[in-house]
């Protein structure tokens, strides 16, 4: 089962290279992907639903959603979630980027902003971070997210730094 | 195997299909949610782990008839105990094929 779940892995892995081309192969399944990716709740449809696209995108064929369900359905629950949460979530906890949140101040404040597809991703990570275009286009998804988050933190706690020192001096 | 049959005569499955799991979503949704909240936080006691149980009815049974208080009371009484509810969740969450899940099912 354990192999069968690494193979699972394997075949949703992601990059922003294979969501790109799916913007030209699929658009509607484009749509549908980030705005799954941005819903962010805790939905186990959800995750199937993302591992389907996923799968698509590392399929050569045109595979329905049907058709993956019956692929994965001798899969538990338990470790599909496993698997959504390696392919599409940030590795939690931290002490890297724990320890740039604690010593930010509050008032400096990040307007809040939402990455509806590839273009603002590439805008942000790339332009903004300071991410490598090779890095971005790429890298696994999750481990982009993952450093992508822990530079903004960084970020965050030198500018705020900044604004500190600046005000000190007047 | 793995089939449950209620004291009113109704069998459901404790299988998790996930066309079933997709159609639980947009048919029952307040149930779905529960059954979601229960799966990815694990159960937290013993109604958690019927509730799971009430879920695969929902997936599975062909008349989907009952309310939960309706399934509650057609539980199968010599299913009730914490162990058996323990391994009947296990098995919905994970899926493992238990032998002692398939001898606690038999007729």
């Amino acid at each position: 089962m354990e192999k069968n779940l690494n193979k699972l892995k394997d075949y949703c892995n992601l990059n922003f290279k294979k969501i790109y081309q799916l913007k030209r192969r699929n658009y509607s399944l484009y749509t549908l992907f980030f705005q799954l990716l941005n819903d962010n709740k805790d939905d186990l449809v959800r995750y199937l639903q993302l591992l389907y696209i996923a799968y698509y995108m590392n399929c050569s064929e045109e595979i329905s959603l049907e058709h993956f369900f019956y692929l994965i359905n001798d899969h538990d629950l338990n470790g599909l979630v496993k698997v959504y949460l390696e392919v599409f979530e940030i590795k939690q906890n931290s002490n890297f980027r724990r320890s740039f949140y604690r010593k930010q101040p509050k008032k400096v404040k990040v307007p809040e902003f939402k990455l509806e597809d590839v273009e603002d991703y590439y805008s942000y990570y790339v332009l903004v971070l300071g991410i490598s275009e090779d890095l971005f286009w790429n890298i696994d998804l999750s481990f982009l997210i993952s450093v992508s988050v822990n530079k903004s933190a960084y970020d965050s706690f030198i500018s705020s730094e900044k604004l500190k020192l600046s005000e000190e001096r007047r | 195997m793995n089939d449950i049959t209620l004291l009113n005569g109704e069998t459901f499955s404790l299988i998790v299909d996930f066309l079933q799991l997709l159609e639980f979503k947009s048919t029952s949704k307040d149930e779905y949610e529960k059954f979601n909240k229960i799966v990815l936080n694990g159960p937290k006691d013993i109604f958690d782990m019927l509730r799971l149980v009430y879920g695969c009815y929902l997936m599975n049974s062909s008349s989907k008839m009952l309310n939960y208080n309706g399934f509650m009371n057609a539980f199968p009484t010599e299913l009730r105990s914490i162990n058996d509810l323990t391994l009947m969740a296990n098995q919905v969450i994970n899926g493992k094929k238990s032998q002692q899940v398939e001898r606690l099912l038999q007729p």
